[in-house]
């Protein structure tokens, strides 16, 4: 199964949020989108987002100068 | 007072007011802070809101009207997208349902062609739940109008195999349970030939080759004499 890419670079949040909503009906049971962002904020509102609507935060990287990539299973 | 003393006192009142724009820049820093968080947690709700709107539209347009968004949240615009979106949902439900009971309708039109007598014309293919269907249909309408002689007509069936065959004559028990006469009429060459090939049969059920022959049969039965005009000129 290919793993979806989401570049939200450059904006603040909730923007990277709305950004992964926004790919929800793309996003079948099972598949993984995986985000790159630079919000400082990103890993802990994409945790709240990802408890709230039940979809499974797999794993988190710091890359570095603020930049945070990580995976999400719909 | 000398000027030692004077400059002495203007050192004072200035690292006064240092200290008055201290606390009041803090005090500004931490309503800024406060202010920020108020943000920050209102764009999050708005965001994980529109999220689960999303989810919610999503199943809608799956088909799965039996979803619900949330209506009684703090967020007075997510509230009121919560009304709209489940408004929408009520009148697609509503209207399926409507369209389900029209093609039902329309699968079994049971036709009160002389008094006593119904004729229930099949078109398209027959399944078991439209046997179902047509079978409650038929026995309703017979109860209901008092009918005496009931003629299945299956021209318009392309494909009858040993299921559809026992759905009919089940059908045609149960006509005869209410108090009715059951006929068959319309068997298709084709058709009849597939139910010998397969060795179906359809036991204790009057048949008729088209749907004329059996209104025939069915006004010789009642005493009913049809009388065709002469034509102008005949």
């Amino acid at each position: 199964m290919a793993v979806k890419q989401l570049d939200a670079l450059g904006i603040k949040c909730p923007q990277p949020v709305l950004k992964i909503a926004a790919m929800l009906p793309d996003m079948k049971a099972g598949e993984i989108l995986e985000v790159v962002a630079d919000c400082p904020t990103f890993e802990k509102d994409v945790r709240n987002w990802c408890q709230r609507l039940k979809k499974t935060p797999l794993w988190f990287r710091d890359e570095g100068g603020g930049k945070v990539r990580c995976q999400i299973q719909f | 007072m000398s000027d030692k003393t004077n400059e002495k006192n203007k050192l004072e009142t200035l690292e006064k007011r240092v200290q008055e724009l201290e606390k009041e820049n803090a005090g500004l820093k931490a309503t800024l802070e406060q202010e920020a968080q108020e943000h920050e947690k209102v764009s999050m709700d708005l965001a994980i809101g529109l999220s689960e709107a999303f989810v919610v539209l999503q199943k809608i347009s799956q088909g799965d009207f039996s979803v619900r968004a949330s209506e009684d949240v703090e967020n007075e615009l997510l509230a009121r997208l919560g009304v709209v979106i489940n408004r929408t949902n009520d009148a697609l439900s509503a209207a399926k349902a409507q369209t389900q009971n029209m093609i039902k309708e329309l699968a079994t039109p049971v036709i009160r062609v002389w008094d006593e007598v119904l004729v229930l014309p099949l078109i398209g293919t027959l399944d078991s739940q439209r046997a179902q269907h047509v079978m409650e249909t038929l026995l309703e309408r017979i109860t209901k109008d008092g009918a005496r002689i009931v003629i299945l007509d299956i021209t318009g069936v392309p494909y009858v195999d040993s299921l559809v065959a026992a759905n009919i004559a089940q059908t045609m028990e149960a006509v005869k349970l209410v108090g009715a006469e059951g006929m068959l009429t319309g068997i298709r060459a084709q058709v009849a030939q597939t139910l010998v090939k397969m060795g179906v049969k359809i036991t204790g059920v009057e048949t008729k080759s088209n749907l004329a022959e059996g209104l025939k049969e069915a006004f010789r039965r009642l005493g009913v004499k049809a009388i065709q005009e002469k034509q102008p000129g005949d």
